[in-house]
């Protein structure tokens, strides 16, 4: 394999389809907008299927294949990534066999888009400018999301953990058809890349099949920044900010000095599970059923940025105690106020949700892309003893570092 | 103990299997084996749904009862006197969860361990109601955050709308949670009464789903089971109002926060009347239609999307619930009125051009595909089969009767439905 183009394979035998993804990574950074357009450009057409409605029709044929293309980002890494997934041919009626055709077809779509003299068409690349910007500014139509997005701008202002997946309006600006087909070639070329496939397949029939895929890369993958070192909170800061909008979200931003590569890593994601991931978590059960406050809360870690979230919906009214209350069970945990049943719980559910990820091509292809990216092993099983193995005092120990950076507060405007 | 020995229900095509029996308490249980899947589920659900808001069980008195209370009776159902079910499946590894839809209540947990633990306790807690005035006090303040969450959601407020646009009194047209006032009016005694009629065994189905023995899951939910003797459920009638033909509103119009106009397009179905295969049928007919029309497949879209007027996002979609249907086309757009018009227009072309032999032999196989895909998902078939089983169909049929469907059977269904006389917008516009 050619450096900077890694191969991940799993043979499936359950599934009745199979599931191909391509990620191409890179930084995150203010060329977000561009590289998010790309895909989308890609998905307009290629040069034997011209039009959204030949591609379209493609994928009908092809037994419904479905095709994306997106963006996402992982820590500060940026990531495009394409999937298809496609019926086995063991489940066809025709026994006809798409396997074949279905690589070649994205390979047309990664490789041999519709061009007009050697570029994307201009209406093209503007629709999608367009489309996008639409994008950009429709994420303030989910207000969970968006005062997630808000919190973290606030408190990772300076750093790139805080740009958005799609970048800005403004970044769109200067792109036209010229510059995004360059940036298509260079990312063809040069991008590092990483390919699963998890299939009812021999490793031998994967990779015959896959070689259409692979084509393209030249080698010499432009290098990426390494993560930035975890940062400590300074003194907690509060925003506010208001919106016509009927239930006020919360979000609070922790620094927890952790980071994929710190020995803490897994002594924090239980802390993170007693304190807010489950049903028998301290948030769920402390502020939402036994004190009313809200109807969701809950908490989640960033780890290759060092950052822990609590996000919750509340009734504006009652801001100060839900705020009081949350920041209590922070406290708690700090303070060892925690069962060591609360503690085996945690164990158990995420040992059970591993195990259930098994069954999710999608899900297992995320974590093993994110994991990779993070310089971190990739064993599941490994990650699952960790996780068992984690003491009561490493708890304590983890979540010592954790401190309130910024509390977020979108509230409906005009009341009290 | 079960009424009947075990029967296998399967499907080559989906290469899919299911054991079913009647418990003695009349219950239907039915497994399906998965080999190989690290997940477990089971889902304990009942047919009884926000729609059904007056009914009468053995000729007594008719209930009514104020809109949102299948959706609050799910929630209060977690709650024991000791412990919080959600909790206590929780701390067994568990992921639990339920939803209240039109039609039904369902009861879920996946894990990957522990199973039968699991299965016991998620038929026991159903089986197990606590009511007081206090713990359904409480449960109003957690809902009516939950109903303030969903004000602010603009997709579910435009499709609230457009359900009150398309109907006059059925009460398919009210939110599932129903309002904080019609809330405040639930009590225990309510409750109660509901619980007693809907979550009869006979009125409700277990089934499980994952890499097990199907004797075993029959023996545990039995033993889960038999804490209940049951008299039979008798005669259980639902009342529903007459619902004109027509639209009750052709627009209907909201102010959000959001970045861009919104829309769907609603066509009310003539009286459907369906059940089971038929049903299926409809419902597979309808989508393959509505996907040749305005899927991106087709010039329609590729036309109003080079126009600006819409984006990925358009799409469309059929449900029925026997008595009622309809068909709902909706996206994203800076002008919906003109969207609006482009439809309608393209309904009266496709009814005078007709149907493409090809475009409906390719789009069958797009569907074909789109079935294997979902049938790796144990939730799809456990909550499918239940959801479907009150409607009298078995979802395992649904690819023979995809593969019966001829050109000629969507023509005919394009004479009756998707008429722009029975139809409705709903937008939601940026204030």
């Amino acid at each position: 394999m050619e450096p900077g183009l890694e191969l991940h394979l799993r043979q499936d035998v359950r599934r009745k389809t199979h599931r191909l993804q391509v990620s191409w990574v890179g930084d995150l950074d203010q060329n977000a907008a561009a590289r998010a357009l790309v895909p989308n450009c890609l998905l307009r057409g290629t040069t034997r299927d011209p039009s959204i409605v030949a591609v379209s029709r493609r994928s009908e044929e092809l037994w419904g294949a479905v095709l994306t293309g997106d963006v996402l980002k992982s820590g500060e890494v940026h990531v495009i990534q394409y999937t298809l997934e496609f019926v086995d041919d063991a489940y066809l009626p025709d026994r006809s066999g798409i396997l074949s055709d279905c690589t070649h077809f994205l390979s047309e779509v990664l490789a041999d888009p519709h061009l007009v003299e050697g570029r994307f068409p201009e209406e093209v690349v503007q629709q999608e400018k367009q489309k996008q910007r639409r994008l950009i500014e429709s994420l303030i139509n989910n207000k969970r999301s968006y005062a997630n997005f808000r919190c973290t701008q606030e408190a990772c202002s300076g750093e790139r953990f805080r740009l958005h997946e799609y970048g800005t309006v403004e970044e769109l600006e200067g792109i036209d058809a010229s510059s995004l087909t360059d940036l298509w070639r260079r990312l063809v070329a040069s991008s590092p890349k990483h390919v699963h496939f998890s299939g009812n397949l021999e490793t031998s029939a994967v990779l015959d099949a896959l070689a259409p895929v692979l084509q393209g890369h030249q080698g010499d993958p432009l290098p990426l920044k390494g993560p930035t070192a975890p940062r400590s909170a300074g003194d907690p800061r509060e925003v506010v900010e208001e919106m016509e909008v009927q239930q006020a979200d919360l979000v609070f931003c922790f620094r927890t000095e952790v980071n994929q590569s710190s020995e803490l890593l897994e002594p924090l994601v239980i802390a993170n599970g007693i304190l807010g991931v489950f049903a028998h978590s301290k948030l769920f059960l402390n502020v939402r059923e036994k004190a009313s406050l809200c109807y969701y809360v809950g908490s989640r870690l960033e780890n290759s940025v060092g950052l822990l979230f609590i996000s919750s919906g509340i009734d504006v009214a009652k801001y100060s105690l839900a705020k009081e209350k949350i920041l209590e069970q922070v406290e708690d945990l700090k303070a060892g106020h925690f069962t060591d049943d609360d503690l085996l719980a945690t164990q158990k559910s995420f040992d059970n949700h591993l195990r259930v990820l098994e069954d999710l091509p999608a899900a297992l292809m995320g974590i093993d892309l994110s994991w990779r990216l993070a310089g971190r092993q990739t064993d599941p099983v490994e990650y699952r003893k960790r996780l068992l193995a984690v003491t009561r005092d490493q708890v304590i120990e983890a979540v010592s570092h954790v401190e309130l950076d910024t509390a977020y507060l979108l509230r409906p405007a005009g009341r009290a | 103990m079960y009424q009947s020995e075990p029967k296998v229900i399967s499907n080559a095509t989906l290469r899919e299997e299911v054991v079913s029996r009647i418990h003695e308490s009349g219950l239907p249980v039915f497994f399906c084996n998965k080999p190989g899947y690290q997940k477990r589920y089971a889902c304990f659900a009942t047919h009884f749904g926000s729609i059904d808001s007056s009914f009468r069980r053995r000729g007594s008195d008719v209930i009514e009862v104020p809109d949102g209370t299948a959706h609050f009776l799910e929630h209060k159902l977690f709650e024991g006197p000791e412990a919080n079910a959600f909790e206590e499946f929780s701390r067994n590894g568990a992921s639990p969860n339920a939803y209240t839809s039109s039609g039904a209540t369902n009861y879920l947990f996946s894990c990957n361990e522990n199973f039968f633990d699991n299965l016991k306790h998620l038929v026991r807690f159903v089986q197990k109601p606590w009511f007081t005035e206090e713990n359904v006090e409480k449960e109003k303040g957690i809902i009516g955050q939950e109903i303030r969450m969903y004000e602010d959601d603009p997709g579910w407020r435009m499709y609230i709308n457009l359900l009150e646009a398309l109907y006059h009194e059925h009460p398919v047209k009210k939110d599932i949670l129903g309002t904080v006032e019609s809330i405040s009016g639930i009590t225990p005694a309510l409750l109660d009464s509901c619980y007693q009629t809907f979550y009869h065994p006979e009125n409700m189905v277990l089934f499980g789903i994952g890499d097990e023995q199907p004797e075993r899951f029959f023996e545990a939910a039995d033993e889960a089971l038999l804490e209940r003797p049951q008299e039979p459920l008798g005669k259980l009638e639902r009342f529903f109002p007459e619902e004109p033909q027509e639209v009750a509103e052709k627009q209907t119009s909201a102010q959000m926060a959001v970045s861009m106009p919104r829309f769907l397009i609603g066509f009310k179905d003539v009286h459907p009347g369906l059940l089971g295969r038929e049903l299926l049928e409809s419902e597979l007919v309808t989508d393959i239609l509505l996907e040749i029309i305005f899927g991106q497949s087709g010039e329609f879209f590729s036309r109003l999307y080079e126009q600006d007027l819409i984006d990925d996002n358009f799409s469309g979609s059929y449900s029925c619930m026997q008595d009622i249907g309809h068909s709902i086309i909706g996206g994203e757009s800076r002008a919906p009125g003109e969207v609006e018009e482009a439809v309608l227009e393209e309904l009266r072309r496709v009814r005078s051009s007709g149907i493409d032999g090809t475009d409906f032999e390719r789009q069958k196989r797009a569907v074909f595909g789109g079935f294997m895909r979902q049938f790796n998902s144990l939730e799809f078939i456990a909550n499918n089969y239940c959801g479907y089983r009150f409607l009298g169909v078995d979802i395992f049929e649904i690819i023979d009767v995809l593969q019966g469907i001829t050109l000629e059977d969507l023509t005919r269904r394009l004479e009756t439905h998707l008429d722009p006389e029975r139809s409705t917008i709903s937008v939601v516009v940026p204030r």
